[in-house]
């Protein structure tokens, strides 16, 4: 009795050590597969992530001037911050990082320009009304209505000047570092220039003075 | 010989070529010479009016002939026709100017107009530019009584140089465009 009962039990384990057998040959690929699907998943998902950038990047690159700067910025920065460490990922972004840098300077040297420009328009008015009072006596002289009004223009305008003999130096042309001017004269003759010609087409482009404030040097420029 | 002719030749297109490449000059810097050219022959208008006009006092009119002496070359001429004469008398431009403030007449009218080119300036191989300006002028001489005398019309020829110099301005060296005014021809005269 008891060497059937053990026999019986053998049997019985044999039988349980095949289905367990069989169980583990049959589950075990099926949990490669899992993994293998989700390792997949997540190589399409690393792809997608790096065609997206790839295609921002470009985008960001081809741009002809209508993207702001803070809108470059702002991407560059979600992409950086993906770490997605793919080369040509890693190259499109040091190249905006360029543009980014170029367009930045553009912009300041624009901004610079732009405060000179009307720090320039500032200061050519505070001068042009400076020399208002000298170029008043221009117009009067070459708009008097005959010889002794001018010549008594003249006479107050002199007042203004170092002597007779002060250069006036008129530009007929500035192209980059070339200025071209008219023969020089003298506030003298030029004075009676306007009195003989009725005519005043220039704009006073600079004056120097003495330390008494008279006129040592004019340079007019033409209209 | 002939090698030496050769070399002279050579030598002196490159020495015409030096001055020309010197003298080069933008458009727009072209452009005001050529303004300025023509803006001294209208100042030369303007003198000569002054000058005819028998208002113009007498100390004005010696001083308006001295400043139009200095738009001229040395040693030019100025023509004068008349429609009763057939030939053409040349003066200096001083006796011509001094001649103009003494006319027979009581009131004397000088016009310029249609001042422009007829050629263009032009570089020359001293760096010279010279070129031609045409203008007419309307004499009208008056008797006492305001009656008109005389009148004509007179087409001239004007020849121009200019030539870029440098001064020392206040130990500034400046660049400029000394225009000068050669000889004035008489082209044609008419009786309006």
């Amino acid at each position: 009795m008891t060497s059937k009962s053990n026999r019986a039990l053998f049997i019985f384990k044999m039988i349980l050590l095949l289905i367990l057998g069989g169980a583990t040959l049959t589950l075990t690929p099926g949990c490669k597969s899992k993994k293998k699907l989700a390792m997949e998943q997540a190589a399409r998902e690393y792809a997608e992530k790096v065609e997206k950038a790839k295609a921002e990047l470009r985008a960001i690159l081809n741009d002809d001037g209508t993207m702001p700067i803070s809108e470059m910025e702002r991407r560059l920065l979600d992409i950086r911050n993906q770490n997605l460490n793919d080369p040509e990922v890693n190259e499109l972004m040091a190249q905006v990082e360029a543009k980014i840098v170029a367009m930045k300077e553009e912009l300041r040297k624009r901004e610079e320009e732009e405060r000179k420009r009307q720090q320039e328009e500032e200061e050519a008015q505070k001068k042009k009304q400076s020399y208002d009072y000298i170029e008043d006596y221009f117009f009067q002289i070459a708009g008097s209505n005959d010889i002794n009004e001018a010549n008594t223009k003249i006479s107050e305008a002199m007042k203004l000047y170092s002597s007779d003999q002060v250069p006036v130096l008129i530009i007929i042309s500035q192209e980059g570092d070339i200025t071209d001017y008219d023969k020089p004269t003298t506030i003298g003759n030029y004075l009676n220039y306007l009195k003989d010609v009725k005519k005043y087409d220039c704009k006073i482009h600079q004056a120097r003075f003495d330390e008494y404030g008279q006129i040592t040097e004019l340079e007019l420029i033409k209209k | 010989m002939r090698n030496l002719l050769a070399y002279t030749i050579v030598a002196l297109l490159l020495s015409g070529t030096t001055a020309w490449t010197q003298e080069h000059i933008s458009p727009e810097r072209k452009q005001a010479i050529d303004s300025l050219a023509l803006e001294k022959v209208r100042d030369l208008s303007k003198y000569i009016s002054l000058i005819g006009d028998k208002e113009t006092p007498f100390s004005e009119a010696t001083r308006v002939i001295d400043r139009a002496v200095e738009l001229f070359m040395e040693g030019s001429e100025v023509g004068v026709s008349s429609l009763y004469r057939p030939e053409i008398s040349y003066f200096p431009v001083k006796q011509y100017l001094e001649r103009l403030m003494r006319l027979n007449y009581s009131r004397v009218e000088i016009e310029w107009y249609k001042i422009e080119y007829v050629s263009d300036l032009e570089p020359q191989p001293d760096g010279t530019f010279v070129g031609v300006i045409t203008i007419f002028q309307r004499f009208s001489g008056y008797d006492q009584e305001g009656g008109l005398v005389y009148q004509d019309v007179t087409k001239k020829d004007i020849t121009v140089y200019v030539k870029r110099k440098e001064t020392q301005i206040a130990g500034r060296l400046i660049g400029f465009w000394d225009v000068m005014l050669g000889d004035i021809r008489v082209k044609e005269t008419t009786p309006r």
